[in-house]
This record gives C-alpha cells, structure tokens and sequence, in this order.
C-alpha cells in the first residue's frame, strides 16, 4: 500500500514537473528580426538583431523581459513603447556572459519612442552609444536603470547625437568607456534636452 | 556626463538639467560634468559630489575644443568634494565662461549668493546627499526659483530639506492608508493625480520627522527609491507635499 501511494506520488510529481518544463519552455520564446505589434508579458530569448522598420510601430507590455543570447542589437527606425509599470518592469539584458548591442533609434524614425520602468544592462558597442543610441530623433526614457554597458566610443550608457531626448528619474551606473568620455550619458549637438531627477554614479571615463 | 559640439558656430542648448545626483564617477579626465563648446542653461539644483579625475574636470570642466564659446548658467547646485589633478576640483574652467549663482563648492567661484561651506550631506558614504538642518546649503537658494515644496526659498542641491518638521502634535490629517513593503532596494510604488516634483515626508505618529525625500513623480504609478529600511516597522505618517497642495496617509512600513 505504501509503494503504490509512493508510486502514485512520483508519477504525480513527475506529471507535474513535466508541465513546469513545458511552461518554461513555452515562455522562453526565440525571437529576432522585424517586429511590430504587441510583445509580452512573458520571456523572450533574442536569437538575433532585432528592428522596428520604419512606418512600424512595436508595444511591449509591462513584466516582459528580452534576454539576449550574443551581441545582439534592436535599431528602431519606427516606433518603441516600452512602458512597464513599477512592479513590472520590462527587461533588455544578455542571457550569457556575451554582452548584447543595445537599443539603437535611428534617423528618421516618424514618432517619438518611449522606454518607461525599463532596465538595459550589460550592454556593448565597439561605436558610441552601448546602451542606448539616439540619432536625430526624439526619445522619452523614464524610470528606467542603465547599467553596465561599455563602448569603444562616447556614451556607454546613452549616446544622442542631433536628437531631442528627455531622461527623466533614471538611474545610469557602472557604465565604462575606455577610449572615450561621457561614460553615463553623452550628448553631441543635441539642441534640445532635458536631464532630471537622475541619479549618475560609479561611471568611468577615459580622455575625451 | 558630456555635452559637446563639433560645429564651429556658437550653439544654444535648450537644456534643462535639474536635480541630478552625479557622485563617484572616475575619469582620466572629467569625471562629473564636461561641456565642451556649448551655451547650457538651465543647470539647477544638481548634487555633484566625489567624482575623482586625474588630469582635469573632477566636478564640472568647461573648455572649448570646436564651437565657438562654451558657458554655463545655473543656480542652486552642489559641486563640492571632488577631485583631480587639474587646477580646481570642483569646477574647472578651461575656456569658457562658468556663470554659476547661489551654488556651493569647496573653492570659491564668482557669482552672487556663491558659498564654499560644506554643505554637511546625511551620509555621504553610503550615497545619502540629503542634507542636515544645519547645513549651509537650506534656504540659500536663488531667492528668485521656485519655492521649495515646504514652501520655504529654495535650497541648494538636488534633495531639499524639508522644515518646519519635528514638532511634536501636528494635527495630521490622514486621508487614506497605504502599506510600504520594503523590498528590493527600498522601493515602493506611488500613484499621483499629475506629474511634477513631489516632497515626502515621513512622521512619527507624534509627529518625528523620520525621513525626507524629493522625487520627480508622473501621472499615475510610480516606483520609488528611498531608504527607509531604517525606520522602525509599524504605523508612521507618510506627507505628500506638490506645490501647495499638501496630502497626509497613514501608513504601515512593512519588513
């Protein structure tokens, strides 16, 4: 009697353990290439670059998070709203140790992108801009952490460059830039910009 | 943080760069704050603090590599405590103009209202720049900005003090009860009616002040960084200070 029970139990656990894998495995979905639509909640593995084409517009939902599997990038030549919510933020780190390419938004885009309660971390750029990149057009990034990205060239954490960019209670730390300056956040002939309520530590820069 | 041009004419930046706390940066050179050929105003009320150089720019640099001048306006800033191997710690101006007014450094700069106390932070050490009530910093703002969300002039620095506190029976007047959980790097969530800069404060039920806090909010939901796993577990007082509108709840800080 006590085996059957003891059977009876494993064949349970096993039954359930199997529907736990299966759950995980459903969640970690593999994505890459062009995106539009709505993404999340839930896990994604990004298998390769990602883009956002122009005309395009991509939502992600709170609670999502994109893990990185190599040195992938998103270029955003539409649309990104990425608005998470305090307890469910939305997540662009690596899956490894490979460090990803980061979020590029790049001229031309037609409307402004948002990342609101969205973390970016670990990040790597051989060019400026390794944890977010922004060309000529305007960005939105609030309540958001920006953390251990390094860059061959200016701006580790965030690089504009001709762009309108609002960064507003964000959090930009431990970001490195070898070569170059402006570690945390570098702005080249931005003529309108606004930086409040941040918190910019334990970056590190090399001459400019 | 680097704001530079590579264009040889003079360039206007619309900036605004407010309430930032810029602390333990490193650099070769400029570690805090760079600008590099370009007109920034709107520079107010920034924390730049223990950011270490070792060839120039500990705090703030200004020079003019390309672009045709480089200044910098502002008020009510802390750039005290830095270092480097340059001439000025705190703010080092290369080329350029500095036109900081009502700003505390360690070495004195030109401008009115100018201080070079130190402006006695809670605990620096572990990256508290909130600052004591004796600090010299409370009430010697730019008599011209906003007042503070106290209603008080303006203070120096990114984190105001908020007066006018530990009196003892403050006749709070609680309009709702909330719960703090304090998980993950003390942060909780707050929901506001309209975004802006908001003043917490955090009362004993006898009316203690416990803790301060300044936070830019937005419409809605709101996560929130503030230490407050100091403060004992239990009932307290939480006020919400917007301009002169003035919230009170009771709530229960949760461990």
């Amino acid at each position: 009697m006590k085996i059957k029970i003891g059977r009876c139990c494993y064949s349970t656990v096993s039954v359930f353990v199997f529907l736990m894998i299966s759950t995980s495995v459903m969640a970690q979905q593999q994505i890459s290439g062009a995106q539009s639509g709505t993404l999340g909640p839930g896990s994604y593995t990004v298998v390769g670059n990602i883009t956002v084409d122009a005309g395009k517009k991509l939502t992600v939902a709170p609670g999502t998070k994109f893990s990185h599997s190599g040195a992938y990038s998103w270029a955003i030549s539409g649309q990104l709203s990425a608005v998470g919510e305090a307890g469910k933020k939305i997540e662009f780190i690596r899956s490894g140790t490979t460090q990803w390419g980061g979020i590029k938004f790049l001229q031309g885009s037609s409307n402004e992108s948002i990342l609101d309660y969205c973390v970016i971390d670990n990040c790597y750029s051989s060019q400026s801009g390794a944890g977010i990149s922004v060309t000529g057009v305007p960005v939105t990034i609030r309540n958001s952490t920006i953390s251990n990205c390094k860059t061959g060239g200016y701006g580790a954490g965030i690089n504009a460059y001709n762009s309108s960019l609002t960064i507003s209670n964000c959090i930009i730390e431990s970001n490195n830039c070898p070569a170059n300056g402006g570690s945390a956040i570098n702005l080249d002939d931005c003529n309108k910009a606004t930086v409040q309520y941040c918190t910019i530590r334990k970056n590190i820069n090399s001459p400019t | 943080m680097r704001i530079s041009t590579k264009k040889s004419s003079v360039v206007e930046l619309d900036m605004i760069f407010r309430n930032n706390i810029i602390y333990d940066n490193q650099a070769v050179k400029n570690a805090g704050v760079l600008i590099n050929g370009v007109n920034v105003r709107g520079f107010s009320n920034n924390t730049i603090t223990e950011n270490s150089s070792e060839l120039q720019g500990g705090g703030i640099c200004i020079l003019i590599n390309a672009g045709a001048s480089s200044e910098l306006h502002g008020v009510n800033n802390i750039v005290y405590n830095n270092t480097t191997g340059g001439s000025n710690s705190d703010i080092e101006c290369l080329d350029g103009k500095c036109l900081l007014t009502y700003s505390c450094s360690r070495t004195k700069i030109n401008g009115t209202g100018n201080i070079t106390k130190d402006p006695l932070f809670v605990n620096p050490d572990n990256g508290d720049f909130h600052l004591t009530k004796n600090s010299p910093c409370i009430d010697t703002g730019d008599p011209d900005s906003p007042k503070d969300p106290d209603s008080t002039r303006a203070d120096m620095g990114a984190l105001y003090f908020p007066q006018g506190s530990g009196i003892i029976n403050k006749g709070f007047k609680t309009t709702g009860a909330i719960a703090i959980q304090v998980l993950q790097g003390n942060r909780f969530t707050l929901s506001v009616p309209a975004e802006g800069e908001y003043g917490l404060s955090l009362f004993t039920l006898d009316g203690q002040l416990l803790k301060s806090h300044t936070a830019y909010l937005f419409c809605g939901k709101n996560s929130i960084i503030w230490n407050i796993s100091d403060c004992i577990q239990g009932v307290a007082i939480l006020r919400i200070v917007s301009g002169t509108v003035k919230t009170e709840k009771t709530i229960t800080i949760l461990k």
